[in-house]
């Protein structure tokens, strides 16, 4: 067995150039099938870790995965506010350990910029049940004072003490809060998670950006400097959404069942763990397309394999007629065929394995920045191992094709080949 | 009853490639001994490459039975067969009989990868089979400097050299030579077939040697015409 893989792969390396394409092409399918199923993998963790022991998620009523997507990984925006009365009355419950109140909707350079209070610093978890840890500096104190994810003063070269105006609405092309600064007062450890995105703030400044605007827009003609704003009453009106943590897990459907049937206010809470899976089941139909569309390149390419293995077989009769009669079995003959097809197979793997390896290292500070999802050249995890035997079995099916039909043309041709 | 020394004994073979009306070999008796150097004349459509394909043990016989060192293909599978082929026969072909992919040396080797029993017998003269391979390559004239190159470097001579070195590697009983020299001019021929035939005596090899060119007879022990012992070709030509 032996000599016929090395002679197999002296005669591929015999023709190099030729097969170099056919690996070029299954090692681009590999790593587009492994890149489709890493994204996939990295964004189910990215988006589970990005909230940890918070038992529900409560807002104005819409869709659990709207809830989930604006107040969690802060994509798209609120249609509706609950008020801070019913977030009042709701915290009171006696089953609740901590609640954290969130107020989204305006932006810095694209950041979003999130109102809340200092005990999002000691509550909110992520990752497994992580807190958020300062890298400097400290919680917000007073009203101008902001709290950077490590992202946002990665990316816009922030430091303590740095002075920042924010957008109205999360376009950076909307109307600015330029009257009313804010500082620098804290810079937050990486998480991996939507907070490195996130400038926070306190929802008294929230209420003091906007105290002087009206509908949306700024008040003609009225404007309120920084240093009166203490003179009005801070309090929150309203707040986007709030994360709450239960004293005892077990009481979660009862809180739930609470939020829902609030009178008040039509209000919605949902389980993190429930919403995620509601979300998963939408991307899924996106993700089974992908993964299909990539399964498809990767038969592509190992249709190439087939038919060029095939194509030089015609040239190689006299090869197979010689190896025949210095004792060469039909069987060997089908194996060096065979093998052949396997050793491109592997080379595309590996190759297609760095090809990715390479592409991630590359643009994971990309699709960090701009997607917020953090891609690892992590080595392969076991769905990819799984998914690269899948290739790799297809592969040695596929190199069966050639191998038998050069086992029939050396029955056929014996030690003289009919060209 | 075979003659006990005789290495190919043939009786009654008829052969017939499937989907043909007629037989294309049919012959009664034809035997060859181990001092042998048999010299077969054979045109294009007389068999020749059929009957080379039967004694390879590629092909089998319709009827009737061949030996080769007293074992009969008739009785034996494909894969059994083919071992006999790799342990007691040495083929060279007309042209193009290297590997292009392989060395000299490597494809002189060839034969030791497919059949133990050979490599096993180039260890009786020589301490392994590359020193055996460099040996027969020496006798049959090809200067060291040359087992370097690519072997789609060499002239066709110095290939059909390569292939006669690889044919007589680990002493095949038998050794059979299709047209190897045609692709040669005269005096290559004449240097060629000196150097066969007296390789083949130094490893008491039984030399078959298929030629349309009868000018090279002479130089043979026997002399066989493939059109008068094969019953098909007549009964074609006649019919």
């Amino acid at each position: 067995m032996k000599h016929l893989f090395l002679l197999a792969l002296k005669s591929a390396w015999n023709r190099r150039f030729t097969l170099s394409l056919t690996v070029i092409a299954i090692a681009l399918s590999v790593a587009m099938l492994l890149g489709v199923e890493r994204l996939r993998e990295q964004a189910h963790e990215g988006f589970s870790q990005s909230i940890a022991a918070t038992d529900l998620v409560v807002g104005a009523r819409t869709s659990p995965v709207q809830l989930m997507l604006y107040a969690v990984f802060r994509i798209g925006e609120a249609t509706n506010n609950m008020t801070w009365a019913s977030y009042q009355y709701i915290t009171k419950n006696p089953l609740i350990a901590w609640s954290i109140p969130i107020s989204l909707g305006d932006s810095h350079h694209g950041f979003p910029v999130l109102g809340t209070t200092p005990d999002y610093f000691t509550h909110f978890h992520y990752g497994d049940a992580q807190l958020l840890t300062f890298k400097q500096g400290k919680p917000f104190k007073t009203t101008f004072d902001a709290v950077l994810g490590a992202e946002v003063a990665k990316q816009l070269n922030y430091k303590l003490g740095s002075a920042l105006t924010l957008n109205h609405g999360m376009s950076s092309a909307g109307p600015q809060h330029g009257d009313k600064p804010f500082a620098v007062v804290g810079i937050l450890a990486p998480t991996g998670t939507p907070v490195d995105r996130t400038v926070h703030i306190s929802l008294e400044a929230i209420t003091a950006i906007h105290l002087d605007w009206v509908a949306g827009a700024p008040m003609p003609g009225f404007s309120i400097p920084p240093k009166y704003v203490k003179k009005f009453d801070l309090a929150p009106k309203e707040i986007t959404a709030a994360l709450i943590g239960l004293k005892n897990r077990a009481a979660v459907f009862k809180v739930q069942r609470e939020v829902n049937n609030y009178a008040k206010e039509p209000l919605l809470g949902v389980m993190p763990g429930v919403a995620l899976e509601q979300l998963w089941q939408v991307v899924n139909v996106a993700e089974k397309s992908l993964m299909a569309v990539s399964a498809m390149v990767v038969v592509v390419g190992l249709s190439g394999l087939v038919a060029v293995v095939l194509a030089g077989l015609n040239e190689r009769r006299r090869e197979l007629a010689i190896l025949r009669s210095v004792g060469a079995k039909p069987r060997d003959v089908f194996v060096l065929l065979s093998c052949e097809g396997l050793f491109i197979t592997i080379l595309g793997i590996i190759f297609g394995v760095l090809l990715l390896t390479i592409l991630t290292t590359l643009f994971a500070p990309i699709a960090q920045a701009r997607y917020g999802i953090a891609i690892q050249a992590s080595s392969l995890s076991l769905a990819e191992l799984r998914l690269l035997s899948v290739v790799m079995l297809v592969g040695l099916l596929a190199s069966l094709v050639p191998g038998y039909r050069a086992y029939k043309l050396s029955l056929l041709d014996g030690l003289t080949p009919r060209i | 009853m075979p003659n006990a020394t005789s290495r190919i004994v043939i009786r009654d073979l008829v052969f017939r490639y499937p989907g043909m009306a007629s037989p294309c070999l049919d012959i009664t008796s034809f035997q060859a001994d181990a001092g042998d150097r048999i010299f077969l004349y054979g045109p294009s459509g007389s068999g020749k490459s059929t009957l080379l394909g039967l004694l390879g043990g590629v092909l089998a016989a319709e009827k009737g039975t061949i030996h080769l060192l007293g074992q009969d293909f008739s009785a034996l599978t494909q894969s059994q067969r083919d071992r006999i082929r790799a342990d007691h026969i040495g083929f060279i072909f007309q042209q193009f009989n290297l590997i292009p992919y392989l060395s000299v040396i490597e494809n002189v080797l060839l034969p030791c990868r497919f059949s133990p029993r050979r490599l096993a017998q180039t260890l009786s003269d020589d301490n392994s089979p590359t020193l055996a391979a460099e040996r027969l390559l020496g006798q049959l004239d090809l200067h060291p400097a040359l087992w370097k190159k690519p072997v789609t470097q060499l002239s066709v001579g110095q290939q059909q050299r390569v292939a006669a070195a690889r044919a007589l590697i680990g002493k095949p009983e038998i050794v059979i030579a299709d047209e190897p020299t045609s692709a040669l001019d005269a005096d290559r021929q004449a240097v060629f077939l000196d150097l066969l035939l007296r390789e083949c005596n130094n490893a008491h090899a039984l030399l078959l040697f298929v030629s349309h060119d009868q000018r090279l007879a002479t130089a043979f022990n026997r002399e066989i015409d493939l059109t008068t012992i094969n019953r098909a070709v007549t009964e074609n030509l006649t019919a």
